[in-house]
């Protein structure tokens, strides 16, 4: 979903979705001064690494049509999602300075849809579905694996606002939204395998499994 | 917490698998997005879906070595190098000191 420099004509919409994400990536930068500590930092870069060679991999969809692993909701999950939205933005700028993959122009607006809304909504999304759900692990999967796919359907949906806003025609939208239904799964599917094997190894490092923790702790306890 | 060096050599070292050695393997169908403007805007023809999206501001890598081996070498390499400075850097602007507690 990396809009390319020559998508977006319409300069509002590159200055509104510029000052959303340095907003966002401010506020991220504080969140890691304030708590990340040093020896968590060579995890932030493992997870970004593996989401920047995810992203290389486009696999065969439908209709023609290909898709790749976004990661916005398996790195919240992982590792919040202001950290998160700083790892999609080290992401986007290396594919964009260095393989012309998204545009350096639009980068605000890619960061707006797979940082804003990938990583920090899908977190929340995930957050609150996790809430009604028991506390098991499959339960977080669940709530991971869902909450990834809406992301990449709402970042879609959001994308063709942003196209229309340039002119683009309104039958974008459908395509755009029906495409990244389907690409969506894979993004489901890649999240929930990759978590839960994490999980099994070093749940300890997953930060989004926090309620697991303290159900665990809570039937140690009694 | 444990320690993570084991855990961040497996991940780089996936990382490094993936990037390098699966793009061979990529479907090189247009994305997603690319496919919605061209069934939407461009009747199919790819040559218009190549001007809508300009040529890039930043041109990178030359396209044979961003999409082989060397591009997943360059990028894993270069995304861990660039956050893990960055995320130092920002750490290190309160005088790398961590009040206890």
């Amino acid at each position: 979903m990396h809009i390319p420099d020559g998508f977006i004509s319409h300069t509002p919409t590159i200055a509104a979705t510029s000052a959303a994400s340095a907003g966002a990536l401010a506020y991220s930068l504080r969140t890691a001064r304030k708590r990340l500590q040093d020896r968590q930092i060579p995890l932030v870069g493992v997870t970004a690494a593996f989401i920047f060679a995810a992203q290389m991999v486009d696999l065969p969809i439908a209709f023609g049509t290909s898709g790749h692993l976004i990661g916005g909701v398996l790195a919240a999950v992982l590792l919040g999602p202001w950290i998160a939205c700083l790892v999609m933005a080290v992401v986007l700028a290396v594919q964009a300075i260095g393989f012309a993959d998204g545009g350096i122009t639009v980068i605000g607006a890619n960061l707006s849809l797979m940082g804003l809304v990938g990583a920090i909504g899908g977190y929340f999304l995930f957050r609150g579905i996790a809430a009604v759900l028991p506390r098991t692990r499959g339960a977080l999967l669940a709530a991971a694996g869902v909450s990834a796919w809406v992301s990449v359907v709402a970042a879609s949906g959001l994308a063709s606002v942003y196209l229309l806003l340039s002119d683009f025609p309104t039958q974008v939208l459908g395509y755009m939204v029906g495409l990244h239904a389907l690409i969506g799964i894979l993004e489901a599917v890649i999240t929930v395998m990759v978590l839960s094997a994490v999980l099994a190894s070093r749940p300890d490092l997953v930060a989004g499994a926090d309620r697991l923790r303290a159900a665990s702790s809570a039937a140690v306890a009694a | 917490m444990k320690g993570v060096r084991g855990t961040v050599l497996i991940g780089l070292g996936v990382a490094l698998l993936v990037a390098m050695g699966l793009p061979y393997l990529a479907s090189g169908e247009p994305d997603g997005l690319e496919s919605a403007v061209l069934i939407a805007a461009c009747d199919g023809d790819e040559a218009c879906l190549d001007e809508l999206a300009g040529e890039p501001a930043v041109a990178g890598l030359d396209p044979d070595y961003a999409s082989g081996w060397v591009g997943g070498l360059a990028g894993v390499a270069a995304t861990f190098l660039v956050i893990s400075g960055l995320l130092l850097a920002v750490r290190r602007r309160d005088g790398g000191q961590r009040s206890p507690g």
